[in-house]
């Protein structure tokens, strides 16, 4: 059985990772995380996110790494993925990626929200976050 | 065969420049080069399987920074074998600063050679006091003064190209780590000024507060961040001196631990801390803590909430700090870039510059830092310092 949320954060920052989540789930989405791609992929198995904002430098299990098996793997490969890095030539690295759209850090709110609306639709009414 | 020099060095360019300075100055011993410590130790003192040079080097010339074993581990290993223990041996330092900390911790080495500066004087000097076997004078048609100018000036390029570019990969992968709270801060700061916009009602006091505490743990670590690149940046070869002061190691470690208090609250991990009586050290203190925070706060992070624990104590004639936690782990190929300010780009998995300071403070005070880990049951820092001689003697 398969949970839907909107959002899955893959990040090792964990002050990143709960000011995104606090961020998406004040803007009316639901928001799962993962601290390195080995754990996302393992969430991936019942949690199907709209969204995926992947980090690209985390231990573990890197973004570049997290990509290549999440592509071979037909029931999560066509879930849409946002690259978010501090890679100063992050731009270089999205061909090998196949990914087409990145955000650059620092982040900035509205243009994050406007890549989550793009992908998970408009921002509904405020909900209780999931525990 | 004639006696041979050991040059135990892992520059090339300072390699070419030894050997040129013992050419120029007549020197016809032969040069054997290793790369590495652990090298300098095999040819030395042996492995279980042979047992070593019958034949001692006349002198061992012996760079500091190396690979797979630090250059004063290799010194106090040879001074503690009997058959080594009176081999003239030179360090090889790169700035008047590495001197004074080697002096004050008198790890017996016979002198001293600033490279690549002091080469020629060293050469000159050692060969007038019959160290060296001389040989004839260099043919002068093979090295005119001209040409050894132009080859020296060729080397000192190189060595700042490659400080160049080592410098512009350190800015890079430094902002990298400066933008990682300043995310967060960007987002907590973006998110409150949209709730005031938002909303008619104000934003409830505790609201208030938890956010500017959130902030301003960001800001604390942004600030320790860069306290520590500029504490590198200081520690450079022919920059200021550590000023030492005698210190206990536990107060060292006390100090770090008050600075993670907070982020250890939020980890869940669980840290014992287990010392005896001082230990007792000449460091630069300020400097010192932020290596120990630094390793501290690491274990904190990637200790996935189980336990830690940091011994303190004396290992033979150093003082020891053992930094254990139970996380992630580091894999072998990346414990190889995990002291390094920059790790090969196809390494993703950088457990950013926090060690890399660690590391330079650590050598800086004369002491040595290795990791022990395999991926998933935790990592093992374990840090030697010199003790004060007080201690030594004790």
């Amino acid at each position: 059985m398969t949970t839907s949320v909107s959002v899955m954060v893959v990040e090792d920052d964990q002050d990143i990772r709960d000011i995104l989540s606090e961020v998406l789930i004040g803007a009316g989405y639901s928001a799962v995380t993962a601290c390195n791609g080995a754990q996302a992929l393992e969430i991936l198995k019942t949690v199907k996110p709209g969204l995926i904002l992947l980090d690209l430098n985390m231990p573990v299990m890197n973004g570049f790494e997290f990509r290549s098996l999440q592509k071979s793997d037909p029931a999560i490969a066509q879930i849409p993925t946002v690259v978010m890095s501090a890679l100063h030539n992050m731009v270089a690295h999205l061909p090998e990626l196949v990914i087409e759209e990145a955000l650059e850090k620092p982040l900035e709110l509205d243009q994050l929200l406007r890549v989550v609306e793009a992908h998970c639709g408009l921002r509904r009414a405020r909900s209780v976050p999931s525990a | 065969m004639t006696d041979v020099i050991l040059l135990v060095e892992d520059n090339t360019s300072d390699e070419k420049l030894a050997v040129l300075a013992f050419e120029r100055c007549g020197v016809a011993n032969d040069v054997i080069v290793v790369r590495d410590g652990a090298a300098a130790l095999d040819y030395l003192l042996g492995t279980r399987e042979h047992a070593g040079q019958r034949v001692l080097p006349t002198v061992v010339l012996l760079d500091l920074k190396l690979p797979r074993t630090h250059g004063l581990e290799v010194l106090r290993r040879i001074r503690a074998d009997e058959r080594t223990t009176l081999l003239p041996v030179v360090v090889l330092t790169t700035s008047k600063e590495d001197e004074d900390v080697l002096r004050h911790y008198s790890v017996g080495a016979n002198a001293y050679v600033r490279k690549p500066l002091d080469f020629d004087k060293f050469a000159e000097a050692a060969k007038a006091l019959g160290l060296f076997s001389s040989g004839a004078p260099v043919a002068p048609e093979k090295h005119s003064a001209l040409q050894v100018a132009e080859e020296a000036l060729r080397i000192s390029e190189e060595h700042l190209r490659d400080a160049l570019r080592a410098r512009d990969e350190f800015l890079a992968v430094a902002s990298q780590e400066l933008k990682t709270p300043l995310t967060s801060l960007t987002l907590q700061i973006a998110s409150a000024r949209q709730r005031l916009e938002e909303h008619d009602a104000p934003i409830p006091v505790a609201k208030l507060e938890a956010t500017l505490l959130r902030a301003s743990l960001l800001v604390t670590r942004l600030t320790a961040l860069i306290k520590g690149f500029l504490t590198v940046a200081r520690l450079s070869p022919g920059r200021m001196a550590l000023l030492l002061e005698q210190s206990d190691l536990r107060d060292a470690v006390d100090t770090a631990l008050a600075g993670v208090r907070e982020l250890l609250a939020r980890s869940g991990s669980k840290l014992e801390v287990r010392s005896g009586a001082p230990i007792l050290g000449n460091w630069e203190r300020l400097t010192l803590d932020t290596a120990i925070f630094n390793l501290v706060s690491n274990a904190v992070q990637y200790g996935q909430g189980k336990p830690i624990t940091i011994d303190v104590d004396v290992q033979a004639d150093r003082a020891r700090l053992v930094v254990a936690d139970h996380g992630i782990g580091i894999s072998r190929e990346l414990q190889e870039s995990i002291f390094q300010s920059t790790a090969p780009h196809e390494h993703f998995g950088r457990f950013g510059l926090g060690l890399w300071v660690a590391h330079e403070i650590i050598e800086a005070h004369g002491g040595t830092i290795s990791v022990a880990s395999e991926r998933g049951p935790g990592s093992t820092f374990t840090v030697l310092l010199p003790l004060a001689r007080k201690e030594l003697s004790a």
